[in-house]
C-alpha cells in the first residue's frame, strides 16, 4: 500500500485542475485524450478518477461517466467527443410514483444521467446494454445543472452488448468515477470552509477560535480525507465491494458535509454569488447518480 | 498510489490466517470483543514472537522484522478480526518499543528490546493521573535525581494491564520549575520495584484491567530515563500517534460485527444498515492505513492518527447501537449476537475516550491539519 501519488498521477491532477477551470471543459478533455484513456492505459480508471476529482472540485458537470467509462467498457471502442448519457434500469431509476414527484400520471420512460444535451445514450438493462441515437431527453432535474432527463427512445438500438459481466463492470466503474467526483467536491468545500472560518471575524476574533466551529471544520476535513481515499481505492481496485463502500459512504457523507459547510458559512454560503452553492448542488445531484447510498449499502449488506 | 496489498503482504496475511486457523482449531482462544486490550495470554504472545510477529516493524539489527507499519496492519487486521488475545505484547509492540528505538541509547535498546521480542516483557502505559487526563501535560508524578538514579513519587490511574505488566512506561515531571511542557521526561520503571503499589479499578463490565499505581520513593537506575531529560512531551506526542493509528480503533467489536453479518437475514432495512456500517468501516480502515503510511515515511502520524481514531471509534460505537436496535428486547439477553453484544455495549463508552478523547483529537485535527 502506498498513499503517495506517483509523478504520473500528480501530472494528471495538475493537468485536470487546469482543464476543470474552463467554463466548458469538454473540448479540452477530448483534446487532451482523457476521454479515451480507459482504452489506452491499464490504470485508466485510476487516472480518470483524479480527473473526476478535479471536475468535482470545480463543481462543473460533464458526461464523463457515459463517454469515458460506460461506453468504452461495454463496446471496446471510443465514443469520440460525443456526450453520452446513461440510463440504468437496474438502479431503480424508473420514475418514482406520482405522489413522490408531484406529477399527475405515471410516465413511460427511463431516467437518464447526463441526458440533457446527450448526443447518444447507453441504456443498461438486465445483463445487457444498448446504444441509442434516436431519442428525446426531457430535462426534469429539480436543481440547476442537473443533467437528469426523462428518456424516450424513438428507434431501435444501434449497437448492443450482451455480456452481463461487462454491464456489471460498466456500472461499477461509473459508480467509482462518480464517487471520485464527489470526493473532489467534498474536499473543496472542506478547504473553503476551513479558510472561511479563519477569515470571518465575530465577537472580535476569527470564528475558528470557537471550539464548536473548529471541531466542525475538523469533521469536514476528516470527511474529505475519507472520501478521497475511499474513492481512490474504488478507482484502482477491481473489487466491486470497494466501489460500493466508496459510493455508498460518500453519498451518505455528502449530505453531512454539505449541511456542515453551509452551517459554518452562515448566510453567505447560500447566496448565488458565493461558490459553495454550486458544489452543494452538484453533490446533491451526484449522490443519487449511479446508485445512491441505499443502493450501495444494500449491495454490501445483502447476505452473499 | 497503490491502495491494495502487495504480493509480499498477501503472503504475510496467508501465514497469519493459517496460524489463526490452527490456534482456533486447537482451542487456544475464543474470539472476544476488545481482546487486544483484555485478552492477556503470554503463551499466545510467545507463539507470535516465535514467528517474528512481535516487533515486526523494528529494525532487523535489533532483532525486529524490518517490515513497514503498513505490513504490521496487514497482520494485525487479521489478528483483531479473529478476536485473538494480544494484550501481553500489544502496548510494547505498538508504542514502547518504537519509543525506545527512536529515543533510547544503544545500551537501552539492548536491555529492553530483546525481552519484548521474545514475548517475555509486558508494558503498561503510565500517562494519565487523577488531575491529568485530557490535559496530559498537567502530570504531577515527580522523578528526582538521587545518586546514580532517580526517585519516583506520584500516582497514575486508568493503567490497563498493570497487574500483569513487568514495566510501566512513565511520563513524569523532572523539572518542576520549567514551563509545563518542558519539564517532563519518560522513564521505564520495573513494576516489581520497592515502593510500587498497584490497586485494581473495576470497570462497568466488572472486569479488572484498569489500575491505580502509587509510587512512593521508587528508585530506578539512571538508565531508566529514555531520550532527553525535559523532552518527554515531544517524545510522547510521537508515541501517541502510534497509539491512535491502529486498526484496534475500528475492530474492537469485530466479533459482534461478524455476528450481525451472520444474522442479517432478509430484512432490507437491516441489510442496508449493515452495509452502511461495512462501508464506513472500510473507509475508517483506509484512514488507519494512511496514518501507518505516514509512519513509514519516517515521522510519527499526528493529525492523521487523530483523524483516523475519531472517525473509526464513532463507527465502532454505531455498530453496538445498531445491534442493540436489531435485537430489541433481546439485547438484554446474555446470548445476543453470539454473546458479543453485552460485552461490546459495556466497553463502547471507552472507544472514544481511551488513547485521547475525541474532543481532544478533533482539536488536534483543527490545529495541526488545518492550522486553526
Amino acid at each position: 500500500m502506498d498513499f503517495t501519488l506517483t509523478d504520473d498521477e500528480r501530472a494528471v491532477t495538475e493537468a485536470a485542475s487546469q482543464v476543470a477551470g474552463a467554463a466548458d471543459p469538454w473540448p479540452a478533455l477530448a483534446e487532451g485524450g482523457w476521454l479515451d484513456i480507459l482504452l489506452e492505459e491499464e490504470r485508466g480508471l485510476g487516472y480518470l478518477g483524479l480527473v473526476a476529482e478535479a471536475l468535482g472540485a470545480a463543481g462543473v458537470a460533464v458526461p464523463l461517466a457515459g463517454t469515458a467509462v460506460v461506453w468504452p467498457t461495454l463496446f471496446g471502442g471510443s465514443a469520440g467527443a460525443r456526450r453520452v448519457g446513461v440510463a440504468d434500469s437496474a438502479q431503480e431509476l424508473h420514475l418514482p410514483p406520482p405522489s413522490h414527484r408531484g406529477g399527475p400520471d405515471p410516465v413511460d420512460g427511463l431516467l437518464c444521467e447526463d441526458g440533457v444535451g446527450a448526443e447518444a445514450v447507453v441504456v443498461l438493462r438486465d445483463g445487457m446494454a444498448e446504444i441509442h441515437e434516436a431519442f428525446t431527453a426531457e430535462p426534469i432535474g429539480g436543481l440547476e445543472g442537473d443533467g437528469l432527463a426523462l428518456l424516450r427512445l424513438e428507434g431501435p438500438a444501434v449497437d448492443r452488448c450482451k455480456d452481463a459481466d461487462l454491464v456489471a463492470e460498466a456500472r461499477r466503474r461509473a459508480a467509482a468515477l462518480t464517487a471520485a467526483e464527489m470526493a473532489g467536491a467534498i474536499d473543496r468545500i472542506a478547504t473553503m470552509t476551513a479558510a472561511y472560518v479563519t477569515e470571518r471575524q465575530q465577537f472580535g476574533r476569527p470564528i475558528s477560535a470557537f471550539q464548536a466551529v473548529a471541531h466542525g471544520a475538523a469533521r469536514l476535513a476528516t470527511l474529505a480525507q475519507a472520501a478521497t481515499w475511499s474513492a481512490r481505492l474504488a478507482c484502482t481496485s477491481a473489487d466491486p465491494s470497494d466501489t460500493s463502500a466508496a459510493k455508498g459512504w460518500i453519498s451518505s457523507a455528502s449530505a453531512e458535509a454539505t449541511a456542515l459547510a453551509h452551517q459554518l458559512h452562515g448566510a453567505i454560503g447560500f447566496t448565488e454569488e458565493y461558490g459553495l452553492q454550486r458544489l452543494s448542488k452538484r453533490l446533491r445531484t451526484l449522490r443519487f447518480a449511479f446508485g445512491d447510498d441505499r443502493f450501495h449499502h444494500l449491495a454490501l449488506g445483502r447476505p452473499a | 498510489m497503490e491502495l491494495t496489498f502487495t504480493d509480499e503482504q498477501l503472503a504475510l496475511r496467508a501465514e497469519v490466517a493459517a496460524f489463526l486457523a490452527e490456534e482456533r482449531a486447537a482451542g487456544s482462544f475464543t474470539p472476544r470483543v476488545d481482546a487486544w486490550i483484555t485478552g492477556f495470554d503470554r503463551g499466545f504472545t510467545k507463539k507470535m514472537a516465535a514467528r517474528g510477529w512481535v516487533g515486526l516493524t523494528w529494525p532487523t539489527r535489533y532483532g525486529g522484522g524490518g517490515r513497514t507499519y503498513v505490513d504490521r496492519l496487514c497482520m494485525t487486521e487479521l489478528l483483531l478480526a479473529a478476536g485473538a488475545p494480544l494484550a501481553a505484547h500489544w502496548f510494547a509492540d505498538r508504542q514502547m518499543g518504537p519509543s525506545v528505538l527512536a529515543h533510547g541509547t544503544e545500551a537501552q535498546k539492548e536491555r529492553y528490546l530483546p525481552e519484548i521480542l521474545a514475548g517475555e516483557a509486558t508494558y503498561c502505559i503510565g500517562m494519565s493521573e487523577p488531575q491529568a487526563g485530557s490535559d496530559l501535560a498537567a502530570v504531577r508524578t515527580r522523578a528526582v535525581r538521587s545518586g546514580s538514579g532517580w526517585l519516583v513519587t506520584g500516582h497514575k490511574v486508568w493503567t490497563s494491564l498493570a497487574q500483569h505488566s513487568d514495566y510501566i512506561y512513565l511520563l513524569a515531571r523532572t523539572d518542576p520549575a520549567a514551563e509545563r511542557h518542558d519539564g517532563l521526561s519518560e522513564l521505564i520503571v520495573p513494576l516489581r520495584s520497592e515502593g510500587v503499589t498497584i490497586t485494581p479499578i473495576h470497570d462497568m463490565s466488572g472486569a479488572h484491567h484498569f489500575n491505580e499505581i502509587f509510587f512512593d520513593d521508587v528508585f530506578v537506575d539512571g538508565d531508566a530515563l529514555i531520550g532527553t531529560e525535559g523532552n518527554g512531551w515531544r517524545q510522547i506526542t510521537g508515541q501517541l500517534g502510534y497509539e491512535r493509528a491502529g486498526l484496534e480503533r475500528i475492530m474492537s467489536t469485530w466479533a459482534l460485527f461478524e455476528a450481525m453479518r451472520a444474522e442479517v437475514g432478509d430484512d432490507e432495512r437491516r441489510q442496508e444498515e449493515l452495509g452502511a456500517l461495512e462501508a464506513a468501516a472500510r473507509v475508517a480502515r483506509l484512514l488507519v492505513f494512511r496514518a501507518a503510511a505516514v509512519a513509514d515515511s519516517g515521522r510519527p502520524p499526528d493529525h492523521e492518527a487523530a483523524m483516523a481514531k475519531v472517525f473509526a471509534t464513532d463507527i465502532e460505537q454505531k455498530m453496538v447501537e445498531v445491534a442493540s436496535q436489531w435485537a430489541g428486547r433481546g439485547a438484554r439477553t446474555a446470548g445476543a449476537f453470539g454473546g458479543h453484544l453485552a460485552p461490546a455495549w459495556l466497553i463502547a463508552p471507552s472507544f472514544s475516550i481511551r488513547g485521547g478523547t475525541n474532543e481532544v483529537l478533533r482539536g488536534i485535527v483543527a490545529r495541526r491539519a488545518l492550522g486553526l
